[in-house]
């Protein structure tokens, strides 16, 4: 189920290199609409969450690049993200996972899922599991994203290996 | 012997207490927060701050709006406020740059992204707009009242990015130049009116991650004058003296990070403002030419997580002279946590204001430092004018 809800998402987000949200721009002017990775990811993120407005202050974590996105839980909710703690979330319960992809608050303490139309400053990648497919997706996001990532993320080069494609 | 040793420790503890700084500080609120946005009077007491809101009223719905408003520090008072609703729904937060002309007293913004709006600063009604003569989008200005010249960067809709000359009273742009390079920093631009001279920061992926490039350019004629790359990421400029101040960028997650000055005349780094308890992050002001400020804090990656936790927040205060760490003051948990940035403002008038740019927190921090007069008079640092 979870699995092909991702499926679902990539594929439009796959197709989110053709829009272009202003202060996310081609990094060759001499290639015009030949984009930057790091600009299309935060392409994909805004169009998976279409409520969600950047911020501008993206910086690397883990193999992935982090996005400064603002954000309400029903704006999340609107674009089918749920809550949910994990055994290694537990204490701090970081994240808020949609398919393919994590929403992680500021300074990374969601303890609780956030109130309909609260407001809130968090930070957007996307990932190679998807934590909340059920137990394959979690063993995935467990071995690639959080045990590849923190041990190959901060070599030069692979700052963020781990975001897919664009 | 025991009296002398008495006698000296008595005296030194004296002339320690005498140097230490006295801020006085005052915190306030701004319903809404999500402010990316402002401006201080050259007095420091009145606060000019644009929020980025939803406004939900009955007949549009819900939209995007920007509230542009003034305060009364000292009174923690609302003087005026205008609202202008998004035309076009962007993804990203608008032009965050907000400046105050102190001779004309306008109050100059650039967040509708296509133009530049000149604000009476009293009232804060419309005097007029600038707009940007082609589809591009505005990502930075400065404004040079005495030469009436609007400097500003756009972004264009095929990927090139470039820095154009505007004749204030007129609007009618003067020099149009397209850049080499098109990822602009966070916070790009920085004038020096005394001479001329532009910087743009340009960021790119490199090495052990972000690097910036700095191009100069001079105003006069849109010529790059010189170039200074690979240096890591850079957030913020600012011209102070006949120096470049300019702030690393990302989460305070390294203690060694510290505000790096340029000189000039060699354009090489004389020296760095440091922090070894916190290292230095996002953004850096001037007060009264005497003191440098930059938001300071530990943010710590985590191990086996894709999440970047808070350890503390604070703001530092440096001698601009002597580039002496003198104080520390500690901000509320997660204010400079990292992605959510933190902006200071300073003034000619001894005050300086932070607040959590981009993020949600209402809470803007306020302090003033007793500077004497002839302190925001001098050019620091070096009286000698580069060029």
């Amino acid at each position: 189920m979870h699995g092909l809800r991702q499926r679902e998402w990539l594929d439009p987000a796959a197709e989110a290199c053709n829009f272009q949200p202003a202060g996310s721009r081609p990094s060759n002017p001499t290639q015009p609409g030949k984009q930057s990775k790091s600009a299309c990811n935060a392409q994909r993120v805004a169009n998976a969450i279409p409520g969600a407005t950047l911020t501008g202050n993206n910086t690397f974590q883990g193999g992935h690049e982090e996005y400064g996105i603002q954000v309400s839980g029903a704006d999340l909710a609107g674009a089918g993200f749920s809550f949910y703690s994990s055994p290694f979330g537990n204490g701090n319960g970081y994240r808020t996972p949609f398919t393919g992809g994590h929403v992680n608050g500021q300074p990374g303490n969601i303890t609780v899922p956030y109130a309909y139309g609260e407001t809130f400053a968090g930070q957007a990648h996307f990932d190679v599991g998807n934590a909340s497919s059920g137990f394959g997706g979690f063993a995935e996001h467990s071995f690639v994203d959080v045990l590849l990532g923190t041990l190959f993320g901060w070599i030069p080069g692979l700052h963020n290996f781990l975001d897919p494609g664009c | 012997m025991f009296l002398r040793l008495l006698t000296l420790f008595i005296i030194l503890s004296v002339r320690c207490t005498a140097q230490s700084l006295e801020i006085s500080r005052t915190d306030f609120e701004i319903p809404g927060g999500s402010i990316f946005g402002a401006a201080l009077s050259n007095s420091g007491n009145v606060m000019y701050a644009q929020q980025y809101l939803f406004d939900d009223d009955a007949s549009t719905g819900r939209q995007r709006i920007v509230k542009i408003s003034s305060w009364d520090i000292k009174e923690k008072a609302l003087l005026a406020s205008k609202s202008f609703p998004e035309s076009q729904r962007s993804q990203t937060f608008p032009c965050r740059r907000t400046l105050l002309g102190l001779s004309s007293g306008h109050l100059y913004v650039c967040s509708d992204r296509t133009s530049i709006r000149v604000l009476d600063e009293k009232r804060l009604e419309t005097l007029r707009t600038i707009r940007y003569p082609e589809p591009g989008v505005i990502r930075d200005f400065v404004v040079d009242e005495a030469r009436d010249r609007i400097y500003l960067l756009a972004d264009h809709a095929n990927g090139a990015t470039s820095l154009d000359e505007f004749v204030l009273s007129t609007g009618e742009r003067t020099h149009n130049l397209a850049l080499a390079e098109s990822a602009l920093a966070y916070s790009p631009l920085a004038y020096r009116p005394g001479n001329g001279l532009l910087t743009v920061a340009f960021t790119r992926t490199g090495g052990f991650g972000q690097k910036t490039d700095l191009v100069f350019y001079d105003a006069s004629t849109l010529s790059m004058t010189k170039k200074i790359a690979d240096l890591p990421r850079l957030d913020s400029l600012l011209f102070a003296g006949s120096t470049l101040i300019a702030a690393p960028g990302y989460a305070g997650s390294k203690k060694t990070d510290c505000l790096l000055s340029f000189d000039l005349q060699t354009f090489q780094n004389d020296g760095d403002f440091c922090a070894p308890k916190t290292g230095v992050d996002f953004s850096v002001a001037s007060v009264s030419n005497t003191y440098l400020i930059a938001a300071t804090g530990v943010n710590r990656p985590k191990l086996f997580s894709d999440t970047i936790e808070s350890v503390s927040s604070s703001l530092s205060v440096w001698s601009l002279e002597t580039k002496k760490l003198l104080t520390t003051m500690n901000l509320p948990d997660g204010y400079t946590a990292a992605l959510a940035g933190v902006t200071v403002v300073g003034s000619a008038g001894g005050c300086f204001i932070a607040y959590q740019s981009s993020g949600v927190s209402p809470t803007v921090i306020s302090a003033c430092i007793p500077v004497h007069p002839e302190d925001s008079n001098r050019t620091p640092l070096s009286s000698t004018r580069p060029k």
